[in-house]
């Protein structure tokens, strides 16, 4: 994937370049604000780590082998940012001294792979492994599928780069000036390749890395994944907790809305011609002229004690919304918390002297990172 | 900060003797570690030959080398192209670099690019200019390969005479010269250190799990045996970075970095890299 000089023009290289000069900044912010003096180690060396692990040959099923790029483990473990500068360090020493890519497109290389594969494995990691335990086979799966959507991302990308060329630079004669195959041609020649081998390879090692990982060195995943193992990060609860307030507060909107929700008529409405014209309505106009018997004689069983959200006790309607929101979320957690500590109460008990199958090991050093 | 580890003799001989005797995935790692550490040993040895280019400042090689792989990348005819090549070869020959490595280069890119590029003489539309086993070529198709065959040898042949003939301590300078950000200059000249011991390490472990096999494995351990080795490299990287950071930090880092300037480039420095930029900017006005 990486490009050659010659197969893109000197203006999309300038524009490439230009791409990616503000994510380098606003990556290089943010990395430096995040490490201060831990920056230039950690990502010369995650870089040096990149540049050797695109080295490796992996043995894919079908007897081929194929190159893992590294762009999903940068940001599984390293996060997009300080990933999309470890990548495009590796990126600019393979084009400058090793001829692996061109000069000129240094900086579209640099875009597709180290910036917008980092930012899209990332977001397809954090997406699909949420909040799950950092041993869990979730986190290995979507440490696997940011790998494969990151380097497909960069893929297309690339693709969309080559099949751009025909269209705006040719000659007089219409003779493609830069890479020859129009969007219809690279897009599935660069992607048949990616969705397949590549992308595979690319799983496959970010998966089993995680998974080496999970079983050895689980603190090395502990960066990206806030929050996960030992419950909810204090900023995120915050967040939540302001989240659902506001959705307690908005919950009398509910009272504008006009008509009653479809199935959820009671037996009266089906006396009431209002009612039974907005039931007809609603239902290719049709309406039984008497409640079904069914409903007649089960709707009885249970009174709720807060009929239509609306507490007997309340005469505004909309406190009575608020009011019933605060009871009914009450009531959630507080069976959450009955759940949980019910589900949290061990069967077997664990050997006092035995270690947490996530905890570092004993002899584990600390970690600057 | 760890000195620099570069790839010496033993390690080249290690590595052919592995790469002769192994099979399979360690077989073709091994032969990826082994073609970049000789590429970098070859690049340092050329480099400090006596040549014509040697003899030349890095930020003079490097703004020129820019020059003219712009204006091959930019340039719309076959002869401008070719006369950028014959520049270059003419260079590498003056520099003293073998006929061995450009043939080596030449044939690698040949086959890669002309693999993207053969299609494209017969899908290409455009007017028919020859018929080859019922398929047509045409005019624009043979056109746009055999230009993106050029133009790719060229600025390939350009990259290789420059890094070939600089060492990389004064090509990381020149980057600096050129008003890169200091710290992106130290990080790529760290990184470019440290690729290099993560080589060694990584032959070491894979010398460590060959010696223990017996026999060929399932291609599934084999696959298990790479990212085991891909996980204990990423571990021993965090490991190396804290042991660089507090290295760094006992020698008084406190995250500036700082680097001693250049001597500016003479008069004469800069009157051959403008007639050069000249010259290439009326060869592809014109």
């Amino acid at each position: 994937m990486h490009i050659p000089d010659g197969y893109l023009s000197p203006s999309t290289c300038a524009v490439a370049y230009a791409s990616a000069v503000p994510f380098w900044y606003v990556a290089m912010g943010k990395v430096k604000r995040r490490l201060h003096s831990r920056f230039l180690p950690l990502i010369s060396v995650f870089s040096a780590f990149s540049f050797v692990i695109m080295m490796f040959n992996l043995p894919l099923p079908g007897g081929t082998t194929g190159h893992a790029t590294g762009v999903g483990l940068a940001a599984v473990v390293l996060g997009p940012w300080a990933g999309m500068l470890a990548i495009s360090v590796a990126l600019v020493i393979q084009a400058v001294f090793f001829g692996d890519g061109g000069i000129t497109a240094i900086g579209a290389n640099c875009f597709n792979i180290a910036i917008v594969g980092s930012l899209m494995a990332s977001f397809v990691y954090r997406l699909v492994a949420g909040l799950s335990p950092m041993g869990s086979t979730r986190r290995l799966l979507a440490a696997g599928l940011a790998g494969y959507a990151g380097i497909n991302a960069a893929a297309l990308i690339t693709a969309i780069e080559f099949g751009l060329q025909p269209l705006l630079f040719h000659d007089a004669a219409g003779t493609p000036l830069y890479a020859p195959y129009s969007l219809a041609i690279a897009v599935p020649a660069m992607m048949i390749g990616h969705l397949t081998f590549a992308g595979f390879a690319e799983f496959l090692v970010s998966a089993g890395v995680v998974s080496y990982l999970q079983r050895t060195d689980p603190g090395l995943l502990a960066r990206e994944a806030p929050g996960a193992d030992i419950g909810l990060a204090t900023g995120s609860l915050k967040r939540l907790w302001a989240g659902l307030a506001i959705l307690m507060i908005l919950t009398p909107l509910g009272l504008l809305a006009v008509g009653s929700a479809w199935g959820e008529w009671a037996p009266a409405d089906f006396a009431k011609p209002e009612s039974r014209r907005e039931i007809a309505a609603v239902s290719q106009g049709q309406a039984p002229a008497i409640a079904p018997a069914g409903l007649e004689r089960l709707s009885s069983i249970w009174t709720a004690p807060i009929p239509d959200y609306a507490p007997p006790i309340l005469k505004n309607a909309s406190f009575g919304y608020v009011l019933s929101a605060m009871t009914g979320t009450g009531l959630i957690i507080l069976v959450s918390l009955l759940l949980s500590a019910f589900g949290a109460r061990p069967r077997n008990a664990r050997p006092s002297n035995a270690r947490p199958s996530n905890a570092r090991p004993r002899n584990a050093r600390p970690r600057n990172v | 900060m760890p000195g620099p580890v570069m790839p010496g003799p033993v390690m080249s001989e290690g590595l052919h003797h592995l790469v002769h005797r192994r099979k399979g995935f360690l077989d073709r790692t091994l032969g990826e570690i082994s073609h970049v550490v000789d590429r970098s040993f070859s690049a340092e040895l050329s480099s400090a030959n006596g040549g014509f280019l040697q003899e030349i400042d890095a930020r003079v090689k490097m703004a020129g080398a820019g020059i003219l792989i712009f204006t091959a990348a930019a340039a719309q005819s076959h002869a401008l192209v070719i006369g950028i090549w014959s520049v270059a070869v003419g260079l590498a020959l003056a520099s003293r670099l073998q006929w061995r490595e450009l043939t080596t280069l030449w044939a690698g890119v040949l086959l890669f690019s002309g693999f993207i590029a053969l299609p494209a003489i017969f899908l290409t539309p455009g007017e028919p200019w020859a018929h080859i086993l019922g398929l047509t070529i045409t005019h624009q198709g043979w056109r746009t390969a055999t230009m993106l065959l050029a133009r790719v040898l060229t600025t390939s042949t350009l990259g290789s005479v420059l890094v070939s003939t600089t060492p990389w301590h004064q090509l990381l300078r020149a980057m600096r010269a050129f008003r890169l950000p200091v710290v992106a200059v130290v990080l790529i000249g760290m990184t470019y250190r440290y690729i290099f011991l993560f080589i060694q390490t990584t032959l070491d472990m894979l010398e460590g799990r060959q010696s223990r096999l017996a026999g060929a494995l399932p291609a599934a351990q084999r696959r298990t045996m790479a990212i085991a080795t891909v996980g204990v490299l990423m571990s021993k990287a965090f490991e190396l970075s804290s042991d660089v950071h507090l290295a760094m930090q006992s020698r008084g880092y406190r995250g500036e970095v700082h680097v001693l300037d250049e001597r500016p480039l003479s008069a004469k420095e800069w009157a051959v890299l403008l007639a050069l930029a000249l010259l290439c900017g009326v060869a592809l006005w014109r």
